[in-house]
């Protein structure tokens, strides 16, 4: 049908007597036809090739039936109806031209991964690898512009550059800071920054002021820098050094009400559609909830054609503030030792390493629980200050 | 001189001629241009090929002349969906398809 649609064909009712022996005649002309239905006992539709139809006059002088052209469809008669639209012709090609031009070029730079790096030296190692909005998507070489953003600036690790459509985004990692060189010219001590239980300590300059076991404050001095000895007619004042490692712990207490406060569903819900442009909303529908969750049923992504169309549709819940009853004591406990979990871990620093967990779990008079969680984690506690004596501040 | 009765001359008829030249070559009848093929998909859609012209086209009847006969078939909402000198795709809801010859 398609490839008939390009030439053109015509629909055409055949009413008459004889019609079967018509279709016969017109077989035997080698004209071919299709869809051929009878609608009444002197009427027949059928349809044919357009250049067909011409070929129909000689067999209807013998045949005892009339031809009549219902429907034209295809190519040729598009172009004969716009003939008289050129406007129209030239300026939807003009349109679909300007279209392919277009998806050519860059139109947009994404940049992320920024944070203490500013945005500004990105945007300058992009001008210097001749990458700017407009230019041709082609002329885009990934691998040297990320090396060349790389290159540019020592706050950053890694970039890599990706071409999604007509838009280029900009990965970029930044670079971890180098610690700070001790300055080993200043008198200084090891103090501990956090109370703890001493679990090991190695002192590389200076003397180790506690020992394995002991509990110390934060503030108390873990190794000396002062290593005069006694007697001696001038103090000997060093940069204290080392690693003191300890056992920390942190607390975290959460109480629970037989009731709390939290946002339900209603039941009302409306449908949900968004549509994204390059990550731009361009339309998102209605919603005449306050607070309300969405819950995401599809989510097309038209990559590679020629702009970046994201479509969202879903179902959107109304949600309000309700007090829930916690009936049962297990779950109200539950849900507090989870919080009270996440709140002692969030308190663990990154580089410290978790030996034991304690929690401790008590039901209150008036309906409640009191959950307290303890963490132990084993960490470096040693930092290093330096020595105000009179005789350095001279 | 009194001739004796004619002799009648046995008349070789060419489509008998030419499916006994298959027959001896060991032929596929499907190429032979004379044997009509009707082929079926499910129940609505019927081809028939090398068929001689339409006898009767209705939306309950559709009679196709063919080689060995004649080709009815009976059903409902039916409609020729291709028609050539040499194919006939008939498409509907087929309940019979009977061959006259």
């Amino acid at each position: 049908m398609i490839w008939q649609s390009f030439f053109g064909y015509v629909m055409i009712r055949l009413d008459g007597r004889g019609l079967e022996r018509f279709l016969n005649k017109v077989l035997q002309a080698g004209i071919p036809v299709w869809n051929v239905r009878r609608e009444s006992a002197q009427c027949m539709h059928a349809e044919l090739r357009a250049k067909d139809f011409a070929r129909l006059r000689p067999l209807l002088r013998t045949g005892r039936c009339r031809v009549h052209i219902i429907k034209r469809r295809g190519v040729p008669f598009l172009l004969a109806r716009f003939s008289k639209r050129k406007a129209l012709v030239v300026g939807g090609a003009a349109c679909f031209l300007l279209l392919l031009f277009a998806q050519t070029r860059v139109w947009r730079i994404q940049i992320e991964g920024v944070d203490a790096v500013p945005l500004a030296v990105v945007t300058r190692a992009l001008e210097q690898a001749n990458v700017k909005v407009g230019m041709p998507r082609k002329a885009v070489d990934a691998l040297s512009v990320g090396n060349a953003i790389r290159s540019y600036d020592k706050g950053i690790a890694w970039a890599g550059v990706d071409m999604d459509g007509v838009i280029l985004h900009v990965r970029v990692v930044e670079a971890q800071p180098l610690p700070q060189a001790q300055d080993t010219s200043t008198p200084s001590d090891v103090i501990a920054v956090k109370d703890g239980i001493i679990e090991k300590v190695s002192a590389l300059c200076g003397k180790a002021h506690v020992k394995a076991g002991d509990a110390v404050r934060a503030g108390d001095v873990l190794i000396r820098g002062d290593i005069t000895r006694e007697g001696a007619a001038q103090e000997l004042l060093v940069c204290a050094q080392g690693q003191v490692e300890a056992l920390v712990w942190y607390v975290a207490t959460v109480e629970k009400a037989p009731r709390t406060l939290a946002l339900v569903p209603t039941g009302n819900t409306c449908p949900y559609r968004k549509v994204l442009l390059a990550g731009h909303t361009l339309y998102q529908s209605h919603v005449p909830f306050d607070e309300c969750e969405v819950e995401v049923l599809e989510d097309t992504r038209f990559t590679g054609a020629v702009l970046p169309v994201r479509q969202v549709y879903g179902v959107c819940r109304e949600l309000r503030e309700a007090y829930v009853v916690i009936e049962a004591p297990e779950e109200q406990m539950a849900q507090a030792l989870y919080q009270a979990e996440m709140e002692a871990l969030i308190k663990v620093p990154q580089s410290a390493r978790i030996v034991e967990k304690q929690s401790e779990a008590i039901m209150l008079e008036e309906g409640g629980v009191r959950v307290t969680v303890r963490v132990c984690a084993r960490e470096q506690i040693g930092v290093q200050r330096p020595i105000r004596t009179a005789a350095y501040l001279d | 001189m009194r001739k004796g009765p004619k002799k009648k001359r046995k008349r070789i008829r060419p489509r008998a001629f030419a499916r006994k030249l298959h027959e001896a070559l060991d032929l596929p009848l499907e190429i032979a241009p004379h044997v009509s093929k009707v082929t079926m998909l499910g129940q609505q859609d019927l081809l028939v090929e090398n068929h001689r012209g339409v006898l009767q086209c209705g939306k309950e009847q559709v009679r196709l002349l063919t080689n060995d006969g004649v080709l009815g078939v009976q059903g409902k909402a039916l409609e020729l969906r291709e028609l050539s000198d040499s194919r006939a795709y008939v498409r509907g809801e087929i309940e019979s398809i009977v061959c006259k010859a």
